[in-house]
């Protein structure tokens, strides 16, 4: 069974925002707008954080595409009163909109504030409105619900009924979520991380790769390849 | 061990409902221990409620 | 029935308020009214657009909502302390003031359940709680001990109330019928024969030693929604002890606050007396002083590491946005009662009242600038955020608070504020006992004790 994970080369990452994009119109997540933005609730499955380190004249901006950190000891699954929140067999962590009572405690203990809420009913401008993606997994979700990055997981299904349909065995490499296929640096990479002939796992293997908030535990599934 | 026993136990929704209806019992029992409590002489009117305090 | 009973003093200034009503009684009522109203306008918005009316976002995804809940939760300690732990210990001023103590913890638990109820996003999936409970979840140790704690508090309210229901069935012949329904109902038969009363004090006895470590039990689950997360300044092992130091003190001033208001409206002067506030007053100190040790203790050990993601929530506190909050919470929570206090001259019911609501207001603080600080600076974070509340949030605070005071006023306006069969009993123990001095004193008693 494949153990999915990512990588995101630094070096390679520019901060187009593409991922960011790309997510937003594969995962149907609704447009906030400039004002509920400014407030801090835009819904973002991915993010590219910028970390400011240093004062003018000598300061450092070190980038960080953020999607869900798919943590093998995942935090906020530990919290959930009603167990909406899950970890597939595959280690892809979802949440049931149809269970979640809108808590919260999941986002107030994930460290990465990787989990989103919905402060209202979303909405969409008409135009965006037209094109929201039909899969069924991203149906928009109903107020006061939390969600997140899924790794695409409609991508998952839709990869495996493809290869079913072909007659051939899924492989890995057959599913890559939005955020890497549209990264314009090649930034991104995906795979199996239990492979040991993946890329992903090499990568994870190199010295550069680094984890983010390590040191607590959470053994996060998403590598980064420092920058320099 | 636990997470076994939480698991076998529909996420502990049953361990709740075996706490929460033992506890009303026994409270209840209780209560209705104290209600029942015997009236020294047999016969007399209930609602007397002076007629017994005088006893303490 | 006994029509030709005499009302002692006693009596009659206690049930002198079930009986008579005045304008006044009614003009409170209709103001706490009307918030609980707009409360309940302002819920129903909330319910209808979402939680996007209160001032919450990510990553402040926890606020007033929260705090308000282990605020209330905190002073439902007020019954448990003075009416369990005075109990058990035998302590006699107590029998005026535990109908207050125990009334005060069984509506706060209440609101604070309430609380809860009001932060959720799905408020209509409240029940998957316990449908769909995962034990795993600190959210569910506090489901199952705030029930317990509700149940446990709600028979240690009625069963020392029995006696004096059955009093109210009895003399209450001029009331309405709904009322003196409700009196025979919850009398439950009561006829007080001798194995009666002994098997009530046993009862109550036993739910007196019960509720404490339940009520301890109960403000530790609720630290521990925050310290079992890896927030800064949440993830620390004083969370729990410290909860439940905050929740007695702040329980303590809530009974203050309230006992002042029954003494004065009811007319109870002569029985809440300056011994009460006395004794109250030193034990709200004594509190302030523990909780004021705790403080230390928490911030010290937090700001003399160099934990970065620790410290800055610290600073946050205390040179940051939260610098007012903080200082305002130190003032009323340590220099007034102190400052007020200390010197028994200032433990009067004017005194007392003004330092109980200092500590109201500071625990309510106390409560928020360990909620809201530690969300602004989580671990990893571009930038901090500011959270305000909105007016939503505010009133909905202020629309709890008069709900609290609406059903604490209306229950005592149905039930008796003071326990009258204790207070008798108090009375006859004294008077037992002086009576035994004076024997002594004239040589007629032997003491089985040997004099020192």
């Amino acid at each position: 069974m494949p153990r999915w994970g990512m990588v995101i080369d630094l070096d390679k990452c520019f901060a187009c925002q593409s991922c960011t994009v790309a997510c937003r119109m594969e995962n149907n997540t609704p447009v906030a707008g400039p004002d509920q933005t400014a407030r801090g609730r835009a819904i973002l499955w991915n993010e590219v954080l910028p970390f400011i380190e240093g004062e003018y004249p000598k300061v450092h901006v070190q980038l960080i595409p953020r999607p869900c950190q798919m943590c093998d000891n995942p935090p906020c699954i530990h919290v959930c009163p009603v167990k909406a929140t899950y970890k597939t067999d595959e280690g892809i962590i979802l949440v049931d909109y149809k269970r979640c009572i809108g808590c919260r405690f999941c986002a107030v203990a994930c460290p990465y504030q990787v989990r989103y809420f919905n402060w209202y009913v979303p909405e969409w401008p008409a135009a965006l409105k037209a094109h929201l993606n039909p899969d069924p997994e991203v149906q928009p979700r109903p107020r006061g619900v939390i969600e997140k990055c899924t790794f695409c997981i409609q991508r998952l299904r839709k990869a495996r009924e493809k290869a079913e349909a072909e007659g051939r065995p899924f492989t890995a490499t057959d599913y890559v979520p939005a955020c890497v296929q549209t990264c314009t640096g090649h930034a991104r990479y995906f795979g199996d991380l239990d492979d040991p002939n993946s890329l992903v796992h090499q990568l994870a293997h190199s010295p550069r790769a680094f984890r983010l908030l390590e040191e607590m535990g959470t053994q996060p599934k998403v590598y980064y390849l420092k920058q320099g | 061990m636990a997470h076994w026993i939480i698991d076998a136990t529909g996420g502990g929704s049953v361990i709740v409902a075996i706490v929460a209806l033992s506890v009303l019992a026994a409270y209840g029992t209780m209560l209705r221990w104290i209600l029942t409590a015997p009236w020294p002489e047999p016969g007399r009117p209930q609602g007397e409620n002076e007629a017994g305090r005088e006893q303490v | 029935m006994d029509r030709t009973h005499r009302e002692s003093d006693l009596e009659r200034t206690v049930l002198g308020p079930l009986r008579k009503t005045s304008m006044q009684f009614w003009l409170v009522i209709a103001v706490l009214g009307g918030l609980v109203l707009m409360g309940a306008v302002l819920l129903g918005r909330q319910w209808t657009t979402g939680l996007g009316v209160t001032g919450l976002k990510r990553p402040i995804y926890w606020g007033v909502y929260i705090s308000n809940f282990v605020f209330f939760i905190g002073i439902s300690h007020a019954g448990t302390l003075i009416s369990a732990i005075l109990r058990v210990t035998q302590a006699e001023w107590r029998r005026p003031i535990t109908r207050i103590a125990e009334a005060i913890t069984f509506f706060a638990l209440i609101l604070g359940a309430l609380q809860l109820w009001i932060d959720l996003g799905r408020p209509d999936r409240i029940l998957f709680l316990f449908f769909f409970g995962r034990f795993q979840s600190p959210l569910l140790w506090d489901v199952t001990c705030v029930t317990l704690y509700l149940l446990s508090s709600t028979l240690y309210l009625y069963l020392p109330m029995i006696p004096d229901l059955a009093r109210l069935r009895d003399r209450m012949t001029d009331a309405p019928r709904w009322r003196r329904r409700i009196y025979t109902v919850m009398a439950a038969g009561w006829h007080g024969s001798h194995e009666q009363h002994r098997r009530l004090e046993r009862g109550i006895s036993i739910m007196a030693v019960l509720i404490i470590p339940i009520a301890v039990s109960v403000h530790t689950v609720v630290s521990w929604i925050f310290g079992m997360t890896m927030q800064p300044m949440w993830h620390s092992t004083i969370l729990g002890p410290y909860f439940v130091v905050g929740a007695i003190f702040s329980g303590i001033a809530m009974l203050f606050i309230f006992m002042t208001i029954v003494r004065r409206a009811w007319h109870l002067e002569r029985w809440i007396k300056a011994k009460q506030y006395d004794y109250l007053g030193i034990l709200l100190l004594v509190m302030s002083a523990f909780w004021g040790y705790f403080t230390l203790s928490e911030y010290l050990t937090t700001g003399y590491s160099s934990l970065i993601n620790e410290v800055q929530v610290l600073l946050a506190k205390i040179q940051g946005e939260y610098a007012p909050w903080f200082c305002a919470m130190v003032f009323c929570n340590l220099i007034l009662p102190f400052a007020i206090l200390i010197r028994r001259k200032g433990r009067t019911p004017t005194g007392a009242f003004i330092v109980a609501v200092g500590v109201a207001i500071g625990m309510w603080i106390e409560r928020y600038t360990i909620i809201a600080p530690s969300l602004t600076r989580p671990a990893l974070m571009a930038r901090f955020a500011i959270y305000t509340p909105t007016f939503t949030e505010v009133g909905l605070t202020i629309a709890s608070l008069a709900l609290f005071a609406l059903l604490f006023l209306l229950f005592f306006k149905l039930f008796p504020a003071i326990s009258v069969w204790e207070v008798e009993e108090g009375q006859a123990v004294a008077a037992a006992r002086q009576k035994a001095e004076e024997l002594l004193r004239q040589g007629q008693l032997e003491p089985t004790l040997p004099t020192p």
